[in-house]
């Protein structure tokens, strides 16, 4: 079994990023990453690729807790969709806040599979290749959904940014926006 | 969309910090120790089905014996492919005699080259026509063939009634109507009957 010292700096590293990833799935992710975890101290040989391991196993937690709580109540679950936040503000100001809500909203539309790619690779820092295992693609897929999921985002903020100059033209307040808006 | 603005995405995905979570590596270590202890220690133990998993489980054989008799009255079902020899000299109509279900059955060897009638049928190819019926069945009492009963009760009402519109009325073919469809469809079950035994 692993001491402690051999475990915290992979939960320092990763359970920030696991969670977030098993938010995807399920309402209490917390649960899946802890039981990871556990089982990932259980482990009598450590694997080659322990942050790969840990997403493969939270994955699996994570979709078996979902099917427990669809059981439950998909009902409930939808409400708690709402208040669960995927993000921390950066600071007190209203500004971060937003921002960390507008992400979390732009990333919440993509579609499931495109969206574990992109916190696998963005905040899970895996490589394509220990992403397409993870998820049963070939790499080459991963890559292009990664892709394709960015520029989705892209658009939709370019999209936002536009209507946003838009409205402020019309209203006349027009402080800065020359320069936001070019 | 070039590059560029895909990288800029990318930057300001990568500012954004995913709460964090709260784990204790010391409470991990332990929680993974009383887990294995746990497994240790309850080897031995017999598994106890829950109430909720005994009613599944009850539920689920149940199922599974309804389905199973389904199919077991599916695939004993007889087809008009099954045609099997019988006495020489017992009437095609009615199968009270339980006698005949347990003779063996004798498979007819080209009956076409022994029976006119039967090449005359087959010379005439597809009849489905009232004038083909007295034939189908001179042929099939002089071969001795045994229908199954439910078309042993379709030959015998034919006989009697001779008219298929009256048979398809009658109580005899009732509890078969839904697979009869028409009143032809007798004598449409018979010609590929007939087909059948020409191509033994």
């Amino acid at each position: 079994m692993l001491n402690s010292s051999q475990l915290r700096p992979l939960i320092d590293q990763h359970a920030s990023a696991l969670r977030l990833y098993a938010l995807q799935w399920c309402r209490w992710p917390d649960d899946s990453v802890q039981e990871a975890f556990i089982e990932f101290a259980q482990l009598s040989e450590l694997p080659d690729n322990p942050a790969a391991w840990l997403f493969v196993t939270v994955r699996r937690r994570a979709m078996n807790q979902s099917r427990s709580e669809s059981r439950r109540g998909r009902r409930e679950q939808q409400v708690a969709e709402h208040r669960r936040q995927w993000f921390q503000d950066a600071s007190n100001e209203a500004e971060k806040s937003d921002e960390a809500s507008y992400w979390q909203q732009r990333l919440s539309e993509l579609p499931l599979e495109s969206r574990e790619i992109v916190i696998a690779k963005i905040w899970g820092q895996q490589s394509f290749s220990d992403i397409a295992s993870l998820v049963g693609m070939s790499a080459a897929t991963v890559h292009r959904r990664y892709h394709a999921a960015l520029q989705q985002l892209q658009q939709e903020t370019q999209r936002a940014s536009d209507e946003s100059c838009k409205e402020e033209w019309k209203h006349g307040s027009q402080d800065n926006i020359a320069d936001r808006c070019t | 969309m070039n590059d560029d603005s895909i990288k800029a995405t990318e930057e300001r995905l990568h500012s954004l910090t995913p709460r964090p979570l709260e784990l204790d590596a010391e409470a991990v270590l332990a929680a993974a120790r009383r887990s294995e202890n746990d497994g240790d220690s309850t080897e031995s133990v017999p598994m106890v089905l829950t109430l909720r998993q005994g009613l599944s489980l009850t539920a689920a054989c149940i199922v599974g014996m309804f389905v199973g008799s389904i199919l077991t009255t599916l695939l004993m079902r007889p087809t008009t492919d099954q045609v099997t020899a019988a006495e020489p000299n017992q009437s095609p109509v009615g199968d009270s005699d339980s006698s005949n279900r347990d003779a063996e059955p004798e498979v007819i060897q080209n009956p076409a080259e022994s029976d006119p009638a039967l090449v005359d049928f087959a010379a005439r190819g597809d009849s489905t026509g009232e004038r083909a019926l007295p034939d189908v069945d001179s042929v099939l009492r002089r071969n001795g063939f045994r229908f199954s009963l439910r078309q042993q009760r379709l030959v015998g009402a034919t006989d009697s009634m001779g008219s298929m519109d009256k048979i398809a009325t009658s109580d005899v073919v009732t509890s078969d109507r839904n697979e009869i469809g028409s009143p032809s469809e007798p004598l449409h079950r018979r010609d590929r009957l007939m087909r059948e035994l020409l191509r033994m």
